[in-house]
């Protein structure tokens, strides 16, 4: 079978010794990072991001998934220890998690979702590999209609599956496409936006603005709010599960890798929804529903594995397409670009050591997380200990170096500086910062399908409803938009009729 | 707590105003042939109507919720502890290539740890010496990137 001895490739590209040792440091800092309280995996990747950038681009990869599986695991601990959740994926884990810590089963919670995650993660694996090669396959065909059509419907459903309004994720888009818009043009070589400064003619820089948005911003929230760190005063103890929790859970585990994996393909919030979907069906399919909510390893198990497949699973558009799902796999196309690694459905024949190798890399750091977590939780339970005020000095000074050694210049440093102060203000005023970053990262793609588009039409704006598959994404986006605007529209009609009948 | 719309739909709004005016600058060019102006423009307009349907659900929010309760509610923007970390960034961005890296990190960070953690004087003095050498050692002499000796280097 040929796509075997592609996986063998993979293994092959993944089992050189830099690699693995890539992945292992890239889940054990991931984790390290992931565990300090208030630092969700966004935060955690894009901190450590200024690392991997002088390594082989495979290498980087690798490392960067390490980091992203190994901080969602740090937020697993959090969630369950301390009842904080590192981000909106491990929110869920902390309603039965942390009320099994109260009662002395920390380790059983912790232990249960590292076990789900590699399960999960080991099958959803296997779906990964068979879909994406033959969906970049697919991909090849598209033209440009297609691809401002994909990337139109995945904006669209980035900013309905996230939290918060959509309009305000609508514009969030927008306005990292305007960013995204800043230096030189790449059709004409008209620089644009650039207000005369020579540093823009290249771009805003990813780097700058990501540490910017997740660490500074992060950070500059969190001096306000003070965190308790109130740990569960019980010995972390019997990691691995007891029969009945095993009994109890392996089907949620199996669910949960279903669910987590479609939901993952999904553009927008996958993983996100996956956990809060897995919940609720573990919940209704219970025998014993009360006990939700009361310290039901189920409602761990379910989610936590739901989430380590959807984050899989959202490699699917990434590597067979080039478009990201979530603002992690945006990162990572953002790494990708800085490599000088054209993502899309042509990488897998361009560069098909990073397609399979990082594919086999997401295998292997799953065994790493559970070989590395389940012995060195006591540890990670430490870290959690380190008072935060001290913590913020650290992270700042880290980020400015971080930033600094990228390119050796204080033009990003500012730009960094910047982009934190807007980070901070998208979280005080609950704009969503994960739209943002999609749209800086697809304008370039984005922009240049809809000139391109429109060169081959002749300016027709059919061209986007006459294509048979574009016409179906477009409308798929429209039908999305409309669903924003439609309720509004309609308690709009029936207050002017109300107001009519007085 | 309710959120305050008004202000960032309005700066919104400006940053699509702004943003069309500059891609009117550039060739927009016709829709047969683009220019670079002709996208940064659609995303302007696209933007500014976003931002005009955030304001106006904001206002009916406003409207609908508590017509008594005072209008504005003005909270600052930014705290007086934001400030102050954000200045001392900018500070640290701009000191660290003519003081170089140990110097800027002590000051800033010192700064930072002082006025900012609360620490008391010394510990603020003495984390934010062992901050700057440490770092400088970790990542200079370590991990070898170049940091900026400033007048330190001779």
């Amino acid at each position: 079978m040929e796509i075997l001895n592609y996986v063998l490739y993979g293994f092959q590209v993944a089992l050189a010794a830099h690699n693995i040792f890539a992945c292992f440091m890239g889940v054990l800092l991931g984790t390290l990072v992931g565990v300090l309280p208030g630092l969700g995996p966004v935060a955690t990747i894009s901190i450590l991001l200024p690392i991997t950038l002088k390594m082989a681009p495979v290498t980087a990869i690798i490392m960067l998934a390490g980091i992203y599986y190994g901080a969602q695991y740090g937020g697993s601990i959090t969630s369950v220890l301390i009842n904080v959740p590192g981000e909106a994926t491990t929110v869920v884990t902390c309603i039965d998690g942390h009320k099994m810590a109260l009662a002395g089963r920390a380790g059983a919670a912790l232990g249960i979702s590292a076990i789900g995650s590699f399960i999960g993660g080991t099958i959803s694996l296997v779906g990964v590999m068979f879909l994406a090669a033959p969906l970049a396959a697919f991909a090849l065909r598209f033209g440009p209609p297609e691809y401002f059509a994909l990337i139109f419907l995945a904006v669209t459903l980035i900013t309905n599956l996230a939290v918060g309004s959509p309009l305000k994720g609508l514009a969030m888009a927008v306005l990292g496409m305007l960013v995204g818009v800043i230096g030189m043009d790449l059709g004409t070589g008209v620089p644009r936006f650039t207000f005369g400064i020579h540093a823009l003619y290249d771009g805003v820089g990813l780097v700058p603005v990501i540490m910017g948005l997740f660490g500074i911003g992060e950070v500059l929230s969190n001096v306000e709010r003070e965190i308790k760190t109130e740990i569960v005063k019980t010995k972390i103890k019997n990691v691995w599960p007891t029969f009945q929790d095993w009994v109890a859970s392996r089907m949620a585990i199996l669910r949960g890798t279903v669910v987590g994996f479609l939901l993952g393909l999904i553009p927008g919030g996958g993983a996100l929804i996956s956990t809060f979907a897995s919940y609720a069906l573990e919940k209704k399919l219970s025998r014993h529903p009360e006990k939700f909510g009361h310290g039901a390893i189920e409602g761990v198990a379910g989610p936590e594995t739901a989430n380590n497949a959807g984050s899989q699973a959202s490699f699917v558009p990434l590597l067979s397409l080039g478009l990201p799902s979530n603002v992690v796999t945006a990162i990572l196309i953002g790494a990708l670009i800085i490599h000088g690694v054209e993502p899309g459905p042509l990488m897998m024949k361009s560069h098909p050591d990073i397609f399979w190798g990082v594919l086999v890399s997401m295998y292997l750091g799953n065994v790493m997380l559970l070989i590395l977590n389940l012995p060195l939780i006591a540890l990670w339970v430490q870290i959690l200990r380190i008072p935060y005020r001290l913590l913020l000095p650290l992270i700042m000074l880290f980020c400015l170096v971080g930033v600094y050694s990228t390119n050796f210049s204080v033009f990003d440093v500012l730009v960094m500086v910047f982009f934190g102060a807007v980070g901070y203000l998208m979280n005080r005023f609950k704009y969503e910062p994960a739209p943002f970053v999609m749209g800086m990262v697809l304008c370039p793609i984005f922009e240049n399908a809809f000139r391109q588009s429109l060169t081959l039409s002749d300016g027709s704006f059919l061209i986007f409803f006459t294509r048979p598959l574009s016409a179906v994404l477009m409308i798929g986006g429209i039908l999305i938009l409309a669903s924003y605007l439609l309720p509004w529209f309609r308690q709009r009609i029936k207050v002017v009729q109300e107001n009519a009948c007085d | 707590m309710r959120e305050n719309d008004r202000v960032g739909s309005l700066v919104l709004l400006g940053v699509a105003v702004a943003a069309c005016v500059g891609a009117a600058q550039h060739e927009v060019g016709t829709l047969s042939s683009p220019g670079p102006g002709l996208f940064p423009l659609l995303l302007g307009v696209v933007l500014g109507v976003l931002s005009l349907l955030i304001l106006v659900r904001d206002l009916q929010a406003r409207l609908a919720a508590a017509p008594s309760v005072p209008s504005g509610g003005g909270v600052a923007a930014f705290g007086k502890e934001i400030i102050c970390v954000l200045l001392a960034l900018v500070a640290y961005s701009l000191l660290l290539i003519p003081l170089g890296f140990i110097i800027t990190t002590f000051v800033v960070f010192g700064f930072l740890l002082r006025f900012v953690t609360k620490q008391k004087w010394y510990l603020a003095v003495g984390w934010a010496a062992v901050l700057a050498v440490g770092a400088y050692v970790i990542f200079d002499v370590f991990l070898r990137v170049p940091l900026p000796q400033g007048v330190l280097g001779v």
